[in-house]
């Protein structure tokens, strides 16, 4: 919860930067997915720019190294000198989300149980953007513990269709019935 | 000492006197003159008899008269005392029959209430524990029925899941595009 509100901050932080230095908000945040992308994948990168013990010197050099644009340099070795890299995961995330909503966009994460033909996407997106009044951006996935029908989940809100959610609340109502 | 010695002198006298005609008269008679001595002898000694022992046998009859009204009047009093507490006693034991026959009544009434509370304290038992066989009895039924709701529910909810699992692409597309409708509400 701690790391949250610091991770926040300095998501709000980077933000404001960004305004004052008038930088493009989604390029940074691009340049910062790829960050994420290339610490995930390099969890000893990772651990070494987290590290209190790896002089802050040493940490500058290698972020200015796998990072490129000036303003996002700046924002990193600022992390890392204040000793808060190991939240770099969140502080994208979060940054992410602001960014998304300054700029009225979300980002959907659709679940079905069979693939959706383009029809029936085009038809969600619509449906979607239209009850939210957003640009949503989407991401499909099949997964077929769903059984049938669709869930979505955009931030915190999750829309759930699926037959497998349906099953568990039709059995727990059938207890109910049956307490 | 002076009666005596009056006494002693007219005894003396009159014996004297009885003698001396009965000496003579015996003379006269022909009887034996020893006999008449001895005659003589036996009045005096009759006399004297009469007059030594005369005060204390008097003396002796009048302490025993009086100690026998005496014996007499405490005897009757004791026999009045005794009659007195037999009264009593007769009295006291009515009153200690009256007591224990108050004392069995008491015993009687309170063994009858006792019995009468034990009585009710065994129906009272006997309701509890019809009560709880009941409750019992209830909560089986109950449990067994759970248990059969709960294995039909569960085994509803497995045929469904079965059938949902065989669905053709054409009920997925209708679960779909209802749920997509749904996003409009």
């Amino acid at each position: 919860m701690i790391d949250k509100k610091v991770s926040i901050r300095y998501a709000r932080a980077l933000l404001e930067l960004c305004e004052e230095k008038s930088a493009d908000e989604n390029e940074v945040l691009n340049a910062l997915r790829e960050l994420s992308k290339v610490l995930d994948e390099n969890p000893k990168l990772f651990e070494y720019l987290s590290a209190y013990v790896v002089p802050f010197e040493s940490k500058a050099k290698v972020i200015e190294e796998i990072v490129e644009g000036d303003l996002i340099v700046e924002f990193l070795k600022y992390v890392a000198k204040k000793g808060r890299f190991k939240l770099i995961f969140d502080i994208v995330e979060l940054f992410e989300e602001l960014v998304y909503d300054k700029q009225n966009r979300a980002k959907a994460f659709v679940k079905s149980a069979v693939a959706l033909d383009d029809n029936t996407k085009e038809e969600l997106k619509e449906q979607l953007s239209k009850k939210l009044n957003k640009q949503i951006e989407f991401e499909f996935e099949v997964d077929k513990s769903l059984i049938g029908g669709i869930i979505v989940q955009v931030k915190d809100v999750v829309y759930d269709g699926s037959l497998k959610t349906y099953l568990t609340n039709l059995e727990q109502r059938l207890l109910k019935l049956s307490v | 000492m002076a009666k005596l010695s009056k006494f002693l002198t007219i005894g003396l006298s009159v014996g004297l006197s009885i003698s001396a005609s009965v000496v003579y008269a015996a003379e006269e008679s022909g009887i034996d003159p020893h006999m008449t001595w001895r005659v003589i002898n036996f009045v005096i000694f009759v006399g004297l008899l009469f007059y030594l022992l005369k005060k204390p046998v008097t003396n002796y009859f009048k302490s025993r008269r009086e100690s026998i009204v005496e014996e007499l009047e405490e005897a009757q009093r004791l026999k009045e005392e005794a009659e007195k507490l037999l009264e009593e006693t007769q009295k006291k034991l009515k009153t200690l029959e009256d007591e224990i026959k108050n004392i069995l009544e008491t015993f009687e009434s309170m063994a009858e209430n006792e019995r009468q509370q034990i009585l009710k304290e065994v129906e009272r038992a006997i309701e509890r524990i019809r009560a709880s066989i009941e409750e019992e009895k209830a909560s089986l039924m109950s449990k067994a029925k759970l248990k059969l709701l709960t294995q039909m529910s569960k085994e509803a909810i497995e045929n469904l899941r079965k059938r949902f699992e065989d669905l053709s692409d054409e009920e997925h597309a209708k679960i779909n595009e209802k749920f997509i409708r749904s996003l409009q509400q």
